[in-house]
């Protein structure tokens, strides 16, 4: 089933080039992603981001602002993750965090002030083009392949219009951590080969009204691709 | 659920009627949770703040009119990159960034249908209109319509190539150098080089001098 984020081809209005500028709590909750997902800390990858974003909902989705998607993807994963609880944020939300829940606070009523592990508990691989357990890349440059027509639920990066479609290798980007994976909070590994699969427009849209020549190109994992 | 049929006696509200005050409200708990836990400190958000405010595209505006004028850093650029941005100075952490070129005869525009992936090491925060159902559902499908709503209209003998960048790649256009430009320097040709024209929904604009 199509999942309500992954709209690329649906019919929609036209663009509209606006001069918005973020409110200064937008900006801080930029700032906290980019903190939580840090390298020091890897409280937060962008995949559970992602994932959680995703798992709003079609009415949440469309009604939030971009942001708003964001802060509450970023509670959420604090929450899975155990970094917070629900009633310190309830309690912080209600008139300020309870000095209780602080690390160090004298342990009394507040069982539920635990503590973020250390980073290094949370440690994952980076997505790094050269993570363990790689597994060499299956196809070459110019391979002609066709996309999976699977369907399956979850976080996934395969978008819905190019499943079950021909394309060719435009080129190996190298291999990461599946998304798929890390979403979960697991560590995605092995690193799975990552590739541009080149789809002529004419055969992923049937009635395409440019020209013969015109592309799209996506990143696609190995695991979606079967040779064609 | 509406607001008759909840268990509370109609406290229940619909999402969209709970939005800005709620987040916002919720943005600062949170944050005041991780600073009491040590994760962070709040001099630390005050300086992701900053640290992205002076992300931009002016950043990608140096590359190109680099790119422009020496075809040596061109050729590098298109090779890596990160190196390109690293060889100017320009932070951009672990961006895996990927440089398409514009030419006479293929025109290269950047979207991301499944949420918003956008060079923002380099450039900073999208524009709004990147991020929006109208342009993420379209412009794979649609590209020239696309282009036309932002007001660039391409000839048929145009190649396009639309990436959408669905994974660890980001992308970056190349666009080509303006005509009536010989002689410019790079500060000048940077200035030509717009944000619309880094992700390929606009090329250079050449201001009356």
């Amino acid at each position: 089933m199509r999942r309500h984020h992954d709209m690329g081809g649906l019919p929609a209005g036209a663009c509209v080039r606006d001069a918005h500028d973020h409110a200064p709590w937008e900006k801080r909750v930029d700032a906290l992603m980019m903190l939580l997902s840090s390298r020091e800390r890897r409280l937060l990858t962008v995949d559970e981001l992602r994932r959680n974003i995703e798992d709003l909902g079609a009415h949440a989705y469309d009604a939030l602002g971009y942001y708003e998607r964001w802060m509450h993807a970023i509670a959420q994963t604090l929450l899975q993750r155990g970094v917070l609880t629900i009633e310190e944020i309830a309690s912080a939300l209600a008139g300020g965090a309870d000095p209780r829940f602080a690390p160090g606070a004298a342990s009394g009523a507040a069982p539920q002030g635990r503590v973020a592990r250390p980073a290094a508990e949370e440690a994952r691989e980076p997505r790094s083009g050269k993570a363990p357990g790689t597994v060499m890349p299956r196809f070459g440059v110019g391979d002609r392949v066709r996309v999976r027509a699977y369907d399956p639920p979850g976080h996934v990066r395969t978008p819905w219009y190019c499943r079950g479609q021909g394309g060719c290798i435009e080129r190996i980007c190298g291999a990461f951590a599946n998304p798929e994976e890390l979403a979960y909070g697991r560590d995605g590994l092995p690193a799975r080969p990552l590739y541009r699969v080149r789809f002529d427009c004419r055969e992923l849209w049937t009635d395409y009204g440019g020209s013969a020549d015109d592309v799209v190109e996506i990143e696609i994992y190995e695991h979606w691709l079967e040779p064609a | 659920m509406t607001a008759s049929d909840g268990a509370n006696g109609g406290a229940e509200r619909p999402v969209h009627d709970d939005t800005r005050g709620y987040y916002r409200r919720l943005q600062g708990a949170v944050e005041e949770l991780l600073v009491l836990k040590g994760i962070f400190g709040t001099a630390d958000v005050a300086r992701e703040v900053v640290a992205m405010e002076a992300r931009s595209p002016a950043r990608g505006a140096r590359m190109v009119a680099r790119a422009w004028l020496d075809p040596g850093y061109k050729a590098r650029m298109l090779a890596s990159g990160p190196a390109a941005a690293a060889e100017l100075g320009l932070e951009i952490g672990p961006l895996r960034l990927v440089v398409v070129e514009n030419t006479s005869d293929t025109h290269n525009v950047i979207v991301c249908t499944l949420c918003s992936c956008y060079p923002r090491m380099l450039l900073g925060i999208p524009p709004e209109w990147y991020k929006s159902r109208e342009y993420r559902s379209r412009t794979v499908r649609e590209p020239r319509a696309v282009l036309a709503d932002f007001g660039l209209d391409l000839p048929d003998t145009t190649r396009i190539r639309v990436h959408d960048s669905t994974a660890d790649m980001r992308y970056m256009v190349l666009p080509m150098r303006p005509e009536g430009t010989d002689g410019w320097s790079e500060a000048e040709l940077a200035a030509t080089v717009t944000r619309d024209s880094l992700i390929g929904v606009g090329v250079p604009t050449v201001p009356p001098r």
